[in-house]
């Protein structure tokens, strides 16, 4: 079984989830602090990110802690909160077991990260005149991200869900391609041996030895 | 394939006569220019053996002998035009692909009454060959498979039908979209059951399975591991192989099977190796290194790249689908299922493809743009085969961006007859002399 892609319009649509994860994890725990409106409501949630987290359900499992893994009826609230908790917990491992990094493009912490990539240390670059647009980077990212092949203007592609995972470096098949580098020094370049010992059809280096 | 003994007069048998001997002497005149070269590398031998084994039925070809194919083997044969049509989708399923693409003058000359005047000479010929039903190469396909790429090839597919039974395999001809490309990917989920139906009686399941599927990507893979070791050797300065020689090699894979291809390719490859440690050329270091770009010179019509390095130029790059690109770009799986191996299958065939019957192109100028870096090139001749419009067409973007390199373009436009060889041979040697000039002044200065 191969794993699923989500056509482009729904990964656009879905592309405001982040915002609203962002906002759940950065702007209600100030509401939380300084509870204006509504305090009663406001001390249940304590940490919203935290309730809806599926690891809060997930881990003590683990450990065969079961208790857990419950509605909390404390309050309407928590009611809502935990249940929203063990929606995401059963939607992430169903969901993880479907596609490659399910949860990274929502992620908010990615989000956060994205503004700060101008100044990454760590960077994707590209050269177009050598790219020959074969998509295997777009087939090879967990994260899909399409600019990285269809990219002609630009050297570098570091995209705002890219995870610098480097596997599209590891999947092409043209040498120079695409490169990492750190500081501006390359540190990992595509090289077209290198494609076709990773694909087994010719001995890799260590194996000839 | 339509095997009725169909009672034939005797103009026909006359006809058919006078092509088969003039197919023979075009094919060995063309290879005897080939063999007259006093350095041709001994790992040539084989593919000039493939060559004169599918055209003129010589015994050592693989496909003059019936009994190798359909006899003792029983493997079906599927005839494949352009390159975007699976061949890892064809070996998997224990069939083997053949190249049908014509290049010969004389089929051409008898498909010209079956097709209008200004249709291409590619189309031309294999229609000829398909009505005449006499190459071997042509007889032994059980279908053959056409994709839609340019007006002529998709009109040729309706003509072949009276001959033999055609699949055609829609090419979506704007590849940026998701759209086209999810529909390339149904075409060939739809072309992988046509193969099993065609086959199927011969592995269990009768489907492709994924060891096979994985297997057969992995064969391709290796010639084309080897294609581009090939591709490489030829960036040597100076040269080590005639880029007349170099092209036919690549040219016998159509018409070849993967596996053999590939050894006589990883020895020839080898021997060229050791002719670079050694220093060892054919050509002077001041031969003007060309880039023969345009429509796609197909054996047996090697008049333009004999004519070039006759005038002492050396072609060391082709971008055409029977060259250079044919084998170029590779399948990247990523994960090991039906599904994904699929997704790498349409996108290999798709994506990197830059036949002009894409629009847009502009990855084609990114290429030939690389190819003139890659391989330090001093001028390009770009040949357009008559009737093909699209090449033409692209020219003026290719001109206009060699221009700004300051690489001279030459168009040449030709057919299969050899009627124009002078005229030919007179704008090249004057195009040749002309970069000959302006390499030695560069170096000078």
């Amino acid at each position: 079984m191969g794993y699923i892609r989500f056509p482009e319009r729904l990964r656009h649509g879905l592309g405001c989830v982040k915002w609203i994860f962002f906002f759940i994890a950065l702007l209600i725990p100030l509401w939380v602090a300084y509870p204006l409106f509504a305090p009663a409501v406001a001390s249940d949630l304590r940490q919203p990110y935290c309730q809806l987290c599926p690891g809060n359900y997930i881990l003590p499992l683990l450990v065969g802690d079961i208790n857990g893994v419950t509605v909390n009826f404390k309050s309407a609230t928590t009611i809502v909160m935990s249940m929203l908790g063990l929606i995401f917990s059963v939607t992430l491992i169903v969901g993880a077991s479907l596609k490659r990094r399910f949860w990274c493009p929502y992620c908010p912490m990615g989000l956060l990260l994205s503004w700060y990539r101008k100044i990454s240390f760590l960077k994707l670059k590209k050269d177009s005149q050598k790219c020959t647009m074969c998509e295997a980077c777009y087939n090879a990212c967990p994260v899909e991200i399409e600019q990285v092949f269809k990219e002609r203007e630009k050297e570098d592609v570091t995209f705002s869900d890219c995870t610098l995972c480097l596997r599209c470096i590891e999947y092409c098949p043209e040498d120079d391609a695409l490169r990492a580098t750190f500081l501006g020094k390359t540190i990992y370049r595509s090289t077209s041996k290198g494609f076709f010992a990773r694909q087994h059809i010719t001995p890799g280096d260590r194996e000839k030895k | 394939m339509n095997r009725k003994t169909i009672k034939e007069s005797d103009q026909l048998q006359r006809r058919k006569a006078r092509f088969a001997q003039g197919l023979v002497h075009s094919a060995e005149t063309a290879l005897a220019g080939l063999e007259d070269d006093p350095d041709l590398p001994q790992g040539m031998r084989y593919f000039i053996d493939v060559m004169r084994g599918a055209f003129t039925g010589d015994q050592k070809g693989r496909f003059s002998n019936p009994s190798h194919f359909q006899g003792a083997d029983n493997r079906k044969v599927i005839g494949t035009y352009c390159l975007m049509v699976p061949e890892e989708l064809i070996y998997a399923a224990g069939a083997i692909p053949v190249r049908l693409c014509g290049g010969s003058y004389e089929a051409s000359s008898i498909g010209d009454e079956l097709v209008p005047r200004d249709t291409c000479p590619v189309v031309k010929a294999s229609l000829g060959f398909s009505s005449l039903n006499l190459i071997s190469l042509y007889q032994r396909c059980d279908v053959v498979i056409i994709p839609t790429t340019c007006d002529a090839k998709r009109k040729m597919g309706e003509e072949l039908a009276a001959f033999t039974e055609v699949w055609m395999l829609e090419v979506p001809h704007v590849k940026e979209s998701e759209g086209s490309r999810r529909q390339w990917l149904e075409q060939l989920y739809a072309l992988k059951k046509n193969i099993e139906k065609l086959t199927g009686k011969r592995f269990r399941g009768g489907k492709i399975r994924r060891k096979a599927l994985d297997a057969a990507i992995k064969m391709v893979g290796r010639a084309q591991y080897e294609a581009r070791r090939l591709y490489e050797l030829r960036r040597a300065s100076p040269p080590v192989i005639p880029g007349r020689e170099a092209m036919l090699a690549i040219n016998a894979y159509g018409f070849d099977t993967a596996p053999e291809w590939t050894e006589a390719m990883a020895l020839l490859n080898d021997e060229l190796k050791t002719r670079r440690r050694e220093g060892r050329s054919v050509y002077s270091e001041h031969a003007p290194r060309i880039l023969l770009a345009g429509s796609p010179p197909i054996f047996p019509n090697w008049k333009v790249p004999s004519l070039l390095e006759e005038m002492g130029a050396v072609i060391v790059a082709d971008e055409s689908c029977m060259g250079s690109r044919y084998l170029y770009d590779p399948v990247g799986t990523t994960e090991k299922s039906v599904t994904d191996m699929m997704v790498a299958i349409a996108a290999r065939y798709l994506m990197p493809c830059v036949c002009p019957s894409f629009a847009p192109n502009e990855d084609r100028l990114y290429r030939l743009l690389q190819m003139v870096d890659e391989f330090d090139i001093n001028g390009i001749v770009y040949h357009v085969l008559k009737g093909c419009v699209i090449y033409d067409f692209e020219l003026i973007r290719v001109e206009k961006v060699m221009k700004e390199r300051n690489i001279p373009v030459l168009r040449i436009e030709t057919d299969y007859s050899p009627e124009d060889i002078e005229q030919l041979r007179t704008r090249i040697e004057a195009f040749v002399e002309m970069l000959g000039r302006k390499k030695s002044k560069m170096k000078r200065g």
